[in-house]
């Protein structure tokens, strides 16, 4: 969910950026030091920036007819964990403003703090977490892709609702609403970006499973198991 | 001839795979035109991967320009620096924004200052017709651009050795021409080059020498016509004969006396069946059309389409890059952009006159085959050269 | 699945070779106008100036124009009026009650309100298509190697752009032939097949990454990435009638911030 180019007003335009920029500054810095011992990876995190763009410019079979796209960083937070997906998820952001007109550049700011950092972030611990108390990983990943739209869209309202408080209510009663209205779309969006997620582990470990071990996601002898569960 | 590339006895498997290569062995020339043919899976391309090093054998040694590959850094960068090689598929092998930055990749990590980057990038894409398209992004071209970019990127490293593997995948006919007759520019230029394909039409005319390989052992190696004109190899090789071949072993099937030298062009074939028709030798009028010789490196280039016109000329090439591209500033139409010599040759025979456009060390090659002909068939084919004339008036 | 990127306009446009910076001030410039302006005026001049701006001068098609502000606006639409019903100040226009607890009103202070934020966003987002149609981002490299933007953050986003156009090709082709054998009948089949081809896709993603590094390193890897081109002519007359143009602009906005178009300024 992006908010669009002049829809924040000062400060809080300003405020965002100045909230996100330390953490993708902080994802930048981890970014050099992991790219001095491996530059190998440069490579492998420039594709996987087009992925998440590719991923997010891609429209989603919607429930209610509008135009939905998935956000993609739930599988860069899974896979990269959150730092670097901030720091991808920023670039990615810059580019769907000037390439699909999704979002701004003073917008950049909340929507990188939605999108990129605070989604991922609560993606990437609830799916690290679960997995730790050995959780069904498709369930885990179902959950993990749909609490990280749900949270985003969530700041997303929480942003316009600091933006534009109610005069009856309040920062509350401006949130409900921001949050209902775009219940009606972003909560089908969720389910069925957490259902693809599960399609989308399924076909990656039926097909090249050591994609999955080399990025750490899974353990050998968890996708021993998960593979199992496949085949039944 | 000193040989560039040895390679003796090596052996490779995939980790977790079957045997790739088995015990091959075989030598490259300095100068030489290779074609490593195979049917899909023989092993040719983790064959050519181990020409730069990407991959290191399991077993036995490579050898370039006299001393074994060490697989060092620094060794392999100095290697890859003189083996250039060009990928399958573009798309892989291009990696930056703009053409310029993408062609520059290679001399900005081999440490070239700006200005060198800037000449070298220049002289690269000219060399592949390519001047003007700097700023362009890559996802804009089509696929032959794109293959020629792929080249220009390693052309500006300045290589002895140009390696390609299936140089014509994915390429339509027009483009298929153009990229073969850019190796052969750059085969001029003093190169080495060798190709991977299992298109025995384009290796057979091509190619100096073959090797045959299947299944990861090389099954024969020799010049074309040996390796090609062999029906029993070219079948266990699980590939065809090429045409000419198989027309020339048919007719020979039925009487046609063999000849010292194999057909390697419809005019070669044409000029057999003239050679061997008894019919046709006496009615045959000797006279022949004259081929006009046209530098474009020396004459002014408004002046050729005048040229054209107080000449009778029925068919006009042109040979590399350069030439093709003042015909289309000038708005010359071509009849013909690749195997012009011999095109042109038929023309001759026919009582017509043709024009050559071409530079520098193409003019060589114009006068050499024209040579070799008038030798093989007896006959007085001229060329005019028109520049020579025009500087003289 | 037809994908058009904005990029792809903006390297054919007839401002391209314009220097970027002249292009990214003036579009950056109209955004924080809009975005601070108090009223609707300094917004409305230029939203009427810049899309003639990209219309006339970079020669977009006015159709196309028309279609891309859609999208948006409609979505500014929407959440206007959530603001409107709520953000009220001044003298009502009408109430109506929502059940017993909820009062869903309309006053003149959140009508202003909901017509300022939805002028911000329109001149704001044609700003953006300003510098999205007109400034190709190839030609912001080497800009951004001139404000010392980090080297690996530039390497970057080079590397992230190509990749896009690699990626979307395979998806489109994936999607087509997905499309051909009808699987996005339903909304499960939907779902199924539009995860097999984020999956295919994501495996591509790795082999086009082990291809890129091999590519590389095949010409001599060294850490340093592709040099930025920076040959734009900057027009320096044409810089200073830009800033003119904002610094009017803003004195416009300034002045008129007590503008409002129903009942009175407060």
């Amino acid at each position: 969910m992006h908010i669009m180019e002049g829809f924040l007003p000062s400060p809080w335009w300003q405020i965002w950026w100045i909230l996100a920029l330390p953490c993708i500054i902080y994802g930048f810095y981890k970014l050099r030091s992991i790219l001095k011992e491996n530059r190998e990876l440069l490579p492998l995190l420039g594709v996987a920036g087009g992925f998440i763009f590719v991923l997010s410019a891609l429209k989603l079979p919607s429930v209610t007819g509008s135009c939905s796209h998935p956000t993609g960083t739930a599988l860069s937070a899974i896979t990269f964990g959150p730092w670097i997906t901030a720091v991808l998820g920023f670039i990615v952001l810059l580019f769907q403003a000037l390439f699909i007109a999704h979002g701004g550049i003073t917008t950049l700011g909340a929507n990188a703090m939605s999108m990129a950092i605070v989604g991922p972030v609560v993606g990437y611990y609830v799916y690290k977490g679960l997995d730790k108390i050995n959780f069904n990983f498709f369930a885990n990943v179902f959950i993990a892709a749909f609490l990280c739209d749900i949270v985003t869209y969530c700041v997303t309202s929480l942003e316009l609702a600091l933006a534009f408080p109610a005069t009856a209510g309040g920062f509350v009663a401006s949130f409900g609403a921001f949050l209902g209205v775009f219940a009606l779309t972003q909560l089908p969006l969720a389910i069925i970006e957490g259902l693809v997620f599960v399609v989308i582990f399924k076909y990656i470990i039926m097909l090249k499973p050591e994609l999955l071990i080399k990025l750490k996601v899974l353990s050998e002898e968890k996708m021993k198991k998960v593979q199992g569960e496949i085949e039944e | 001839m000193n040989n560039i590339i040895e390679i003796k006895n090596i052996s490779y498997k995939y980790p977790n795979g079957p045997d790739a290569l088995k015990n091959i062995s075989f030598s490259i020339g300095k100068g030489e035109k290779i074609a490593l043919v195979g049917p899909n899976g023989a092993g040719k391309s983790t064959l050519l991967l181990m020409l730069n090093g990407m991959i290191k054998p399991d077993l036995g040694e490579i050898h370039f320009s006299g001393s074994p590959v060490r697989y060092d850094r620094n060794n392999l960068r100095e290697l890859r620096r003189r083996v250039g090689f060009v990928f399958q598929n573009p798309d892989s092998q291009i990696i930056a924004p703009t053409v310029f930055q993408d062609v520059a990749f290679g001399p900005v990590n081999l440490g070239l200052s700006k200005d060198e980057i800037k000449s070298v990038v220049g002289d690269a894409l000219s060399a592949v017709g390519l001047k003007g398209f700097e700023r362009r992004p890559p996802h804009q071209l089509s696929g032959g651009e794109k293959k020629r970019v792929a080249m220009a990127g390693i052309l500006a490293m300045s290589p002895d050795v140009l390696v390609f593997d299936e140089p014509t995948s994915a390429l339509d006919p027009a483009g298929s021409e153009d990229i073969m007759e850019l190796l052969d520019e750059m085969h001029i230029d003093g190169r080495t080059i060798i190709i991977s394909t299992h298109d025995v039409e384009l290796a057979y005319p091509w190619a100096d020498r073959v090797i045959l390989i299947q299944e990861g052992e090389i099954l024969a190696e020799g010049t074309s016509g040996e390796v090609f004109y062999n029906k029993s190899l070219v079948k266990s090789a699980k590939l065809s004969m090429p045409v000419l071949l198989d027309l020339y072993d048919g007719l020979v099937e039925r009487g046609m006396p063999e000849s010292d030298n194999l057909p390697k062009s419809i005019l070669d074939f044409i000029h057999l069946l003239y050679a061997n028709s008894s019919d046709i030798r006496n009615t045959e009028n000797m006279d022949c059309g004259i081929i006009y010789l046209v530098d474009a490196d020396r004459i002014n280039p408004g002046e050729i389409k005048s040229l054209i016109s107080s000449l009778e000329i029925n068919g006009i090439g042109a040979m590399g890059s350069k030439a093709k591209m003042m015909a289309d500033i000038e708005k010359i139409e071509l009849d013909y952009t690749y195997g012009v010599i011999d095109k042109c040759l038929l023309k001759s025979i026919n009582r017509k006159n043709s024009m050559i456009i071409t530079t520098a060390g193409m003019i060589k090659r114009v006068y050499d085959r024209v040579l070799e002909f008038n030798q093989e068939s007896m006959r007085d084919i001229t060329i005019r050269n028109c520049t020579e004339i025009n500087t003289k008036l | 699945m037809y994908y058009e990127f904005l990029e792809d306009i903006a390297q054919t446009n007839r401002l391209r070779d314009l220097h970027p910076l002249i292009k990214i001030i003036l579009g950056l410039g109209c955004i924080l106008i809009s975005v601070s302006s108090q009223s609707i005026v300094a917004p409305l001049i230029i939203i009427i100036t810049i899309s003639f701006a990209t219309i006339f001068l970079a020669g977009i098609d006015f159709r196309f124009y028309l279609k891309l502000l859609l999208i948006p606006l409609g979505f500014a639409v929407l959440s206007v009026i959530v603001i409107v019903f709520m953000r009220n100040s001044g003298q009502i226009l009408f109430s109506y009650p929502l059940g017993d607890w909820f009062l869903l009103t309309v006053s003149y202070g959140s009508l202003n309100e909901g017509i300022l934020i939805f002028s911000r966003v329109f001149a704001g987002m044609c700003s953006l298509f300003f510098i999205s149609l007109t400034t190709p981002v190839t030609e912001t490299f080497g800009l951004a190697v001139r404000c010392r933007i980090p080297g690996e953050f530039i390497d970057l986003s080079m590397l992230i752009y190509r990749f896009i156009f690699v990626l979307i090709e395979q998806a489109a082709q994936i999607y087509n032939a997905q499309h051909m054998r009808l699987g996005y009948g339903n909304l499960k089949e939907g779902i199924n097949s539009f995860g097999m081809m984020a999956g295919a896709l994501f495996i591509n993603t790795w082999n086009a990454a082990e291809n890129l590094i091999m590519a590389m390193d095949s010409r001599c890897y060294d850490g340093r990435f592709a040099m930025p081109d920076d040959s734009a002519a900057m027009s320096f007359p044409l810089l200073c009638l830009v800033i003119v143009y904002l610094m009017v602009n803003t004195g416009i906005a300034v002045y008129t911030s007590g503008f409002v178009l129903f009942g009175v300024a407060y």
